[in-house]
């Protein structure tokens, strides 16, 4: 097996790990004394020496995305925490927050020199109460210490960190309708380039704001404690994908939970080794690698690394996704978790684009009639093509999430739309 | 039938707009309608031939084009429905006319110095400034590009998805075709915008889908059936038939928003335009979406009215039925409606609007585009304002007071003899200043020309007046468009969205989108003092007429100091028209001064006019209660309502012993006349407007005169053939080319 590296969750089982003392025992807010030394273009410069890609499902080079915040301007900058996690199946970053909710404000502190900022929202999802509160004691303890606050370690810098509580949408992860959430707006997502500028040159309040995930910012703390070129020798896989990545792992395994795996290792160790394998007598039948949006994929193969390419050569459509894998063994019915997840789209659907507020209520739908023994030989081939009329077509990527699962459902699971269409039965539910 | 022969089909019916109209919705019929389209195609040519045309270098037969879907809306419904590219032959004299229009304003933009980008649309090449939206940009090239969403006045968001056309980019060392929503992303040099793949008609063949999957369906009881972009873009675009056989989501059917507006959300398609309005142009921010998802809708704040002084503009933008005008509803089908051009007669700013008649009455007032004034907004008071021409209680014959003392039925012969014998009597006895006149500021410039006219020369008097306050006369320093560009703009004493809807929209603008500082003042005090100091030359000051003279003194000379604009607002659709077509005791048409005007109408009008300056409308009412005015002749004018001093009206109006009125209404002034003669509306009549600018606009009749009622320049022409000068006036057109040379050409303003 792949020696699993423990970069983030080096300290994860630390008692006290949660209160600053403890945090600052272990080498807590080192790395940001070491990089109020640096310049933002030296940070900036480490984190493209690490290779770190976007950890919230695009997998965006993160310093091209910092290297993108003007620089010579005196407005203000804005750093924003992407803790919306709402992807089902996905829930590192709570892991995150609620056990090492210090990493996450030492990476903030880091971004905000790095970009420039002074002050930093981080826009947590309103169902997360608990991560919520660990990563508000945390703040209100890095004030007292001193490394929020005014002049910081007297460096002449003031820096703020504030968090906001979503209300429950989905949507408000993807980062542009974030942005209108925060700034009090309907949380719909905006128009990105070329049709307006980059957020990070124009975003919330017409300033520059990039937004980024709570696993991204945090790794960025042992970038800089480890340097970027000793963290980019981590990864078993495509040298485009280096480091960890937080994955849980939920579903007919033995060990679910939230695990850091080292990028590249193959999906058979994850699932078989990591995760401790399947249930006892029970056989994998299909696993959802990362996230309920990439779909759908078989058994078969599974030999790949586990990253951000080797996901895609797999032959998933969509890449890495956010971290949740979800296995599911010959027990679990296709059809009824499908709709499962259609409802989860459906209901979650900001409705400012057609085909997504349109093709998932008509989607729907049609599993219900399905389900309640309605099926027709056509409705197959009319999901396909709904599917594919949303497809490509959508706004932003939630309408193009959501038809991942349904196009794999029936690429791979035909045959259980078959029995519930003939029958009304599921072929596996008897 | 594959889906792609399906597609073919539909998109290459040559259809009219009444076939369009008429095409049955319900799905029992749609598979006669798909016949009747496929009969009315006739043409076999598939997708793929005519792609291949396309890449062959269009050498293809040329299609029959199909005429424009006529688009009953400001933005527009679909354009043109056709398949294969056209060539420069096929293009009908107007489309080229078009076309030469295009390139010279891409040749004058270039020569203004405007960068342009090159792209070419569906191979057509156009050159179009650089940051155009393509959807633009295929529109200027002649191409037609499906739209839901898509306002040129608002924001662009990209909603709809209804707008997808092909690109061919340049990808990872490939290239790749990429489909994108073209009214979201501006053109790029070199772009090969195709607006016809196969890939683009699937995907606006989706959309409609979708689209109509919710939708009711109900076009035949729905007031925007036959000028719906929703039905357009389906005949043009969408499938034939929908394969949604759920239950479609369902809303309490309409109900009222507001005492204008009833909103349908079963048909809405939440494309936002309204929501946008609110927010950009009217600034009201009304209404909004509320909840999420397939259960979107569209409402106001916790249910309370739709209160703005705009709601109306959100009718005409919604693409589909779903907000309505309540006082439209149900009253005509727009297949039934004939369109006038005129001009609002609610207040001073002039908006274009069509006036739409079903059998003689107004049915809609709907906006029209005119850049300069209202661009193409309208306020509500005009949208729903302009309904009393249709009134019941409008007078249809001429009254006369009789020995019982009460109005009677009169004929118009009867009347008029009596008023001209009146005048002739009353001079004779008390001399021609015993008699004077009160314009209106309601009434045309041909109207108020001639009252003047018989006045000064036939009777010979100069007691005239229109004004119901005393004021000056300040143009206007800038034009209403004008104001947009302002860096501070201070407004005192209006509420300006009311009083000035149109100007109002160009502060908003100002203020919202250029950044303007807008300062709200009761009146001419400090703050305004400051913050035109501050403002210097980029600002502008806008003053409603009524303020007291020190104040508007005191404001020029500010505005002097400081290099401001001063911008003197008049109320009614006409004021300047009434004060340039000489309705003054001191002044003669084009605002001339009494004095330096004379010579010139003296040989003009070939009567020597009244050598003593006369009454204004105060002294006219004063002289009335001191006996030395004896007879009054109103046009078109309400002082017992509208004077600033309404019981000095009244006893005046008591107290003179013959007073003449037209008017429409049988009004307080109306009711204390002697002798009342019914007028026609402004709906009912030609004429010219000069809005609060001086810019000169013309109105049209848009509906017969109601009863016996005349065009109130017809009933003075008569008068004054009555007094001895037969006028060869046969319409308002003849008029205003008299008034025209009526002003002494050093002292001709130039109308704006
Ligand atoms: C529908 C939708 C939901 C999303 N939800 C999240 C989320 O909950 N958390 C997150 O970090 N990113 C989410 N994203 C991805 C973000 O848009 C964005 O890519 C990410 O926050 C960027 O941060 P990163 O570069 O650090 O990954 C979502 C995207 C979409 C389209
Ligand atoms: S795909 Fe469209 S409707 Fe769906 S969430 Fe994105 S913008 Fe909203
Ligand atoms: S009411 Fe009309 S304008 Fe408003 S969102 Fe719905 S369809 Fe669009
Ligand atoms: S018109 Fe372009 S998306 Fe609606």
């Amino acid at each position: 097996m792949h020696e699993q590296h423990q970069i983030l969750y080096k300290h994860r089982f630390v008692e006290g790990i949660k209160g600053i003392d403890v945090y600052r025992n272990h080498g807590g807010y080192e790395a940001f004394r070491k990089a109020l030394t640096m310049t933002p273009e030296a940070i900036i410069d480490e984190v493209k020496l690490s290779g770190l890609r976007g950890r919230g499902g695009a997998g965006f080079p993160t310093h091209i995305k910092w290297a993108s915040v003007p620089k010579n301007t005196d407005q203000e900058h804005y750093l924003i925490i992407n803790a919306d996690e709402g992807e089902p199946g996905t829930a590192k970053d709570r892991d995150l927050m609620n056990n090492l909710p210090h990493l996450l404000v030492e990476g903030c502190l880091i971004g905000m020199l790095a970009i420039r900022a002074r002050k930093c929202y981080i826009y947590i999802r309103g169902e997360y109460a608990e991560p919520w509160q660990n990563v508000q004691r945390a703040i209100n303890e890095a004030y007292r210490a001193g490394f929020i606050g005014k002049n910081v370690l007297g460096s002449g810098m003031d820096f703020d960190v504030y968090t906001h509580l979503g209300a429950g949408s989905y949507e408000c992860g993807e980062e542009s309708a974030l942005i209108s959430s925060l700034m009090g707006e309907r949380g719909m997502p905006r128009l990105k380039a070329p049709s307006a500028p980059l957020y990070t040159v124009s975003g919330a309040w017409q300033k520059p704001t990039p937004v980024n995930n709570v696993e991204t910012i945090a790794t960025v703390v042992p970038i800089i404690n480890m340097g970027g070129a000793e963290y980019a020798k981590i990864g078993y896989g495509s040298p485009r994908s280096r480091g960890t990545k937080l994955t849980s792992i939920s579903g007919h395994v033995k060990k679910p939970g939230v695990y850091e795996i080292t990028l590249g290792t193959p999906m058979r160790e994850v699932i078989y080794d990591i995760a401790g394998g399947i249930r006892d007598g029970h056989t994998l039948k299909t696993y959802i690698p990362g996230g309920s949006s990439t779909g759908f994929m078989m058994p078969e193969p599974l030999d790949y690394p586990m990253d951000y390419e080797g996901v895609v050569t797999a032959g998933a459509m969509l890449g890495l996704g956010s971290g949740g894998l979800i296995v599911m063994d010959e027990t679990t019915p296709i059809v009824p978790v499908t709709k499962r997840l259609v409802d989860f789209y459906h209901h979650e659907s900001c409705g400012k684009c057609t085909p997504c507020r349109e093709g998932l209520n008509w989607l729907a739908k049609i599993y219900d009639r399905i389900l309640a023994g309605g099926g027709r030989p056509q409705d197959l081939d009319l999901i396909w093509d709904i599917c594919d009329n949303v497809r490509g077509k959508s706004f932003c990527g939630l309408g193009e999430g959501a038809i991942v699962p349904v196009m794999t459902s029936i690429k791979y699971f035909r045959d259980e739309y078959m029995s519930y269409i003939k029958s009304g039965r599921d072929l596996v539910m008897v | 039938m594959s889906e792609n022969d399906k597609n073919t089909e539909i998109h290459t019916a040559q259809t009219n707009t009444e076939e369009q109209a008429n095409a049955p919705k319900e799905s029992t019929d749609q598979q006669a309608a798909q016949q009747t389209i496929a009969e009315a195609g006739a043409m076999p040519a598939s997708a793929t031939t005519a792609q291949e045309a396309e890449a062959a270098g269009r050498v293809a037969d040329p299609q029959p084009t199909a005429p424009p879907v006529s688009s009953t809306q400001a933005d527009g419904g679909a354009r043109t429905v056709e398949d294969t590219p056209r060539s420069e032959r096929d293009r009908t004299p107007a489309e080229k006319a078009d076309a030469v229009k295009v390139q010279s304003d891409a040749e004058a933009a270039k020569a203004a110095g405007v960068e342009m980008t090159k792209v070419t649309v569906d191979g057509v090449e156009v050159e179009v400034p650089k940051g155009t939206l393509v959807i633009e940009a295929c529109f200027r090239a002649g191409a037609d590009v499906p739209y839901f969403c898509y306002h040129p006045r608002l924001t662009s968001i990209g909603a709809c998805r209804m707008c997808l056309v092909s690109v061919e980019l340049e990808m990872f060392g490939a290239r790749r075709e990429s489909i994108f929503t073209c009214c979201t992303v501006p053109v790029a040099e070199g772009m090969a915008i195709k607006t016809r793949t196969p890939e683009v008609k699937k995907a606006q063949n989706g959309m409609l889908e979708f689209l109509l999957a919710n939708h009711p369906l109900d076009c035949p009881i729905c007031d925007r059936g036959g000028e719906c972009p929703l039905q357009n873009m389906t005949v043009a675009y969408g499938p034939p038939t929908s394969r949604f056989i759920e239950e479609k989501r369902h809303f309490p059917k309409a109900y009222p928003i507001s005492d204008y507006v009833v909103l349908d959300r079963e048909r809405c398609i939440q494309c936002m335009r309204c929501t946008r309005f609110c927010e950009e142009i009217s600034g009201d921010g009304q209404l909004a979406l509320l909840n999420r998802g397939s259960s979107t809708e569209i409402g106001t704040f916790f249910g309370h009215d739709f209160t703005s002084n705009f709601s109306g503009n959100t009718i005409e933008i919604c693409p589909v039925g779903a907000l309505l005008s309540r006082t439209y509803r149900f009253a005509a089908r727009p297949w039934e409606i004939s369109s006038s051009d005129s001009i609002c007669s609610k207040c001073g700013n002039g908006c274009n609007v069509a006036l739409q008649t079903r059998l003689g009455e107004l049915v809609r007032v709907n906006g029209r585009t005119n850049e300069d004034v209202n661009e193409e907004w309208t306020c509500d008071r005009g949208k729903f304002g302009n309904y009393y021409v249709n009134d019941e209680s409008r007078l249809k014959h001429p009254l006369m007071r009789r020995a019982d003392g009460a109005l009677h039925p009169a004929s118009w012969d009867e009347a008029l003899a009596a008023v001209a014998e009146r005048i002739t009597r009353t001079k004779a006895e008390f001399g021609a200043d015993a008699i004077a006149g009160i314009g209106s500021t309601r009434c045309t410039v041909e109207d108020n020309y001639l009252f003047g006219k018989m006045l000064r020369a036939l009777v010979g008097t100069n007691n005239l007046d229109h004004r119901m306050l005393p004021h000056g006369f300040e143009p206007m320093q800038t034009t209403i468009a004008e104001i947009e560009h302002f860096k501070t703009i201070v407004s005192v004493g209006m509420k300006l969205d009311w009083d000035q809807p149109i100007v109002y929209l160009r502060v908003f603008k100002a203020y919202s989108k250029k950044g303007a500082n807008w300062i709200k003042a009761d009146v001419v005090d400090n703050t305004v003092t400051e913050a035109l100091r501050a403002g210097g030359a980029d600002a502008v000051l806008l003053l409603p007429h009524h303020l007291p003279q020190d104040q508007i003194d005191r404001a020029k000379k500010l505005c002097a100091s400081t290099g401001a604009k001063l911008n003197v607002l008049l109320p009614d659709c006409n004021s300047w028209g009434a004060a340039r077509a000489g309705i003054l005791p001191d002044r003669l048409p084009g605002l001339t001064a009494f004095r330096e005007g004379r010579a010139h109408l003296d040989s003009f009008w070939k009567t020597p006019l009244p050598t003593a300056s006369g009454l204004d409308s105060d002294g006219i009412f004063d002289a009335v209660s001191a006996g030395r005015v004896q007879m009054l002749y109103i046009m078109g004018s309400d002082p017992a309502t509208r004077f600033h001093d309404t019981e000095k009206a009244r006893r005046a109006l008591e107290a003179a012993p013959f007073v003449v009125v037209q008017e429409l209404f049988l009004t307080e002034t109306a009711k204390r006349a002697d002798i009342v003669l019914p007028a026609a509306s402004f709906a009912e009549k030609d004429g010219t407007f000069f809005n609060i600018e001086g810019r000169e606009q013309k109105i049209k009749q848009a509906m017969p005169v109601k009863g016996d009622a005349r065009p109130d320049w017809r009933i003075v022409a008569d008068l004054m053939g009555r007094l001895g000068t037969p006028v060869p006036y046969f319409s308002a057109r003849d008029i205003y080319r008299e008034y025209n040379r009526s002003i002494p050409k050093a002292e001709a303003v130039a109308a704006r």
